[in-house]
Order: C-alpha cells, then sequence, then structure tokens
C-alpha cells in the first residue's frame, strides 16, 4: 500500500484539523505517517459518534472510494498532529489499472476495514452502557494498543468526551463507567490508558 | 470436473429478460468455478448478441451471497472477471449488492479500467436506471 505514495511529500495537519467532511466528494486518498485520525458522524440528536480510528500505515478512505459513493460517508479529523501523504483519486485510479496484484491488496485491506466498521455500529447499537465500555477498550487495545508487560498501553491520548463519542454515550455516563473500571483495576493511568490485558479478556468473553 | 460444474452451476442463474437484457443472479456463497462458470456464460451470450449487432446489456444481481470470499481462493475467479471486463464485447453491465460486493466489483472494474461501462449500485432500481441509460 505504502508503494502507492512512495513518490508523495508529507504534509502536516494540526491536532483537530478535519481532512475530509461528511458527504465531500472524494478528492484525495490518504496514507497516514504519523498521528491518528478518527473517523465520525452526526447523529440526529446533535452528538457526535466516533467509529473507528486510523493509525500509521493506513489508507482512506477508500472503503467510500471503492464503493464507487464518490462522497465520503463520514468526518475524518485529525485526533493528534498529523503527518499523511495525499494522492488525487484519479491518480490513484490510474495507478491501479491494469495491476491486479494492488488490486488484490486494496481488496483484503479494504474488506478489514469496512468489517470494522460493521463491527463497532453493531457494538454501538446494541449493548449496555458497560458493555460499550468494555468492547471500546478491547477495540483500542487491538487497533492502537502497546503492549507493556501484563498491560497495554493506548498510544493514542483520549480525554472523556472522546471516550464518551466512540461510546455514543454521554461523558457523565462514559465516566461513570470508567471509574468502576479503574477501580476492577481494569483501566489505568490518565490520558494515555493502561489496560489489563487478563482483566479485560476476561470481561470481554463475560 | 462434472460434479464441480454442475455444483457451479447450481449457485447461478443466467436468463434474458423480458426487457431484452440478460440478468444473473448469483445465489448462496460463491466457488470460483461458480464464478469462473457464470463469467463464461456471460461473454458468450454477450458475443451472441454482439454478433447479430444487438445492445449487450447485463444486469446482475449479488444479493443473494451471503458472504464474499475476499480469500487467494478466489483470486484466480478475481483474475478472469477482470479479464472478461477488459476483453469481452458488451455495451455496459449493472452491478448489485451490498458494501462488500460494491468494493470488491468496483476494484476489479478499477483495474480493467471500464468505469464507464460497468458500474455497481446498492440497489436494483439504481442499477436498472443506469442500464437502461
Amino acid at each position: 500500500m505504502e508503494n502507492l505514495f512512495s513518490d508523495l511529500p508529507i504534509r502536516k495537519f494540526r491536532k483537530g484539523q478535519i481532512l475530509i467532511y461528511e458527504g465531500d466528494p472524494v478528492e484525495n486518498i490518504y496514507l497516514l505517517v504519523e498521528g491518528y485520525v478518527k473517523v465520525s458522524n452526526i447523529l440526529a440528536n446533535g452528538s457526535q459518534r466516533t467509529i473507528i480510528i486510523y493509525k500509521p500505515g493506513d489508507s482512506f478512505p477508500l472503503t467510500s472510494f471503492l464503493s464507487g459513493e464518490g462522497v465520503a460517508r463520514y468526518f475524518y479529523e485529525c485526533m493528534t498532529d498529523v503527518e499523511a501523504k495525499a494522492r488525487p483519486q484519479a491518480d490513484f485510479q490510474a495507478m491501479i489499472k491494469g495491476d491486479l496484484a494492488i488490486g488484490e491488496q486494496l481488496i483484503t485491506y479494504t474488506y478489514k476495514i469496512s468489517q470494522q466498521f460493521v463491527e463497532r455500529i453493531e457494538t454501538l447499537s446494541a449493548q449496555s452502557a458497560r458493555s460499550k465500555v468494555i468492547s471500546l477498550l478491547a477495540y483500542l487495545a487491538k487497533r492502537v494498543g502497546v503492549p507493556e508487560g501484563a498491560k497495554v498501553k493506548l498510544n493514542v491520548p483520549l480525554t472523556s468526551q472522546e471516550i464518551a463519542d466512540m461510546c455514543s454515550l454521554t461523558r457523565e455516563t462514559a465516566s461513570l463507567q470508567m471509574i468502576k473500571l479503574k477501580k476492577e483495576g481494569v483501566v489505568n493511568g490518565r490520558r494515555h490508558l493502561y489496560l489489563d490485558k487478563v482483566k479485560l479478556k476476561k470481561l470481554e468473553a463475560a | 470436473m462434472k460434479y464441480n460444474s454442475v455444483m457451479a452451476k447450481d449457485r447461478y442463474k443466467i436468463f434474458v429478460n423480458p426487457a431484452g437484457f440478460i440478468e444473473t443472479h448469483f445465489i448462496g456463497n460463491q466457488t470460483p468455478d461458480s464464478v469462473i462458470g457464470a463469467v463464461e456464460d456471460l461473454v458468450k451470450r454477450a458475443k451472441k448478441l454482439k454478433a447479430h449487432e444487438e445492445l449487450a446489456l447485463i444486469l446482475v444481481d449479488v444479493t443473494e451471497v451471503p458472504k464474499i470470499d475476499i480469500s487467494g481462493k478466489m483470486a484466480k475467479a478475481r483474475k478472469e472477471a477482470v479479464k472478461a471486463m477488459t476483453n469481452a464485447e458488451y455495451d455496459r453491465i449493472a452491478v448489485y449488492g451490498n458494501v462488500a460486493v460494491q468494493i470488491l466489483v468496483n476494484t476489479l472494474v478499477m483495474i480493467a479500467g471500464k468505469r464507464d461501462k460497468i458500474r455497481v449500485f446498492a440497489s436494483r432500481i439504481e442499477a436498472l436506471k443506469w442500464l437502461r441509460g
């Protein structure tokens, strides 16, 4: 995947900057080099719902681009300062033409990402507040976690509001669940969270 | 081999819609044999129509395929599909199915460089509207 961007310069974006707005035509395909980007939408009640997080090495918005919709279905916002490469979609399309090997890689990668969207949306829509927070932590451990002994450190700094947005909960409800999980020893730390792998796995299976 | 081709034929049906276009339905999870069989059949039918100087329009329904297999097992089928998209004689192909189908087929269409002649949609209504021009 990175070969498709190797000739491009790195562009820098500030934390909080929105790279793509929901409903915008897909003009560029990005490769994330450094930092984290969250993908979210706005619900009918006005609250924000964060669905997935992209990490270095990821490329977006491939699901919108390859599904043929032509417009982005979500907002793509920098969670940290970001370094990325951007290739105009017409150029990207030209590079794929005639190259079955690249096509196979794109199909595999995009299918995995779209499965993540489906799983996260299912998790967000049909569970208790506690289950939503546990599912989110398990997702984050897999997606942006770095093993540190018996714990996993989440490499992306998270505010209470961001955790709430990723669970489709109010900040108060999400904070209450996080306090309970901290008391149980599943989570510790403040902005960079540390998760107890064994305890989290048990809760996830329960 | 005979057993395989019989099983493969159970997984798709191809017929001429009363409106005059070729219609294909994929039914159930697909195998390399079933996809390649359907592609070969469609190529033959489209060629026949073009030989009579008729429009070769094809509608493909993938909504009844529960799981899209993107594994290496299906790589040969994807290769044959791209080859047919590139070389076969046809005017337009409209495919409809879920997001996984849309991603898969659109990527193959981009590899074949045939976005002007093949489009993928979420619903039959949209697909028919584009197919009929």
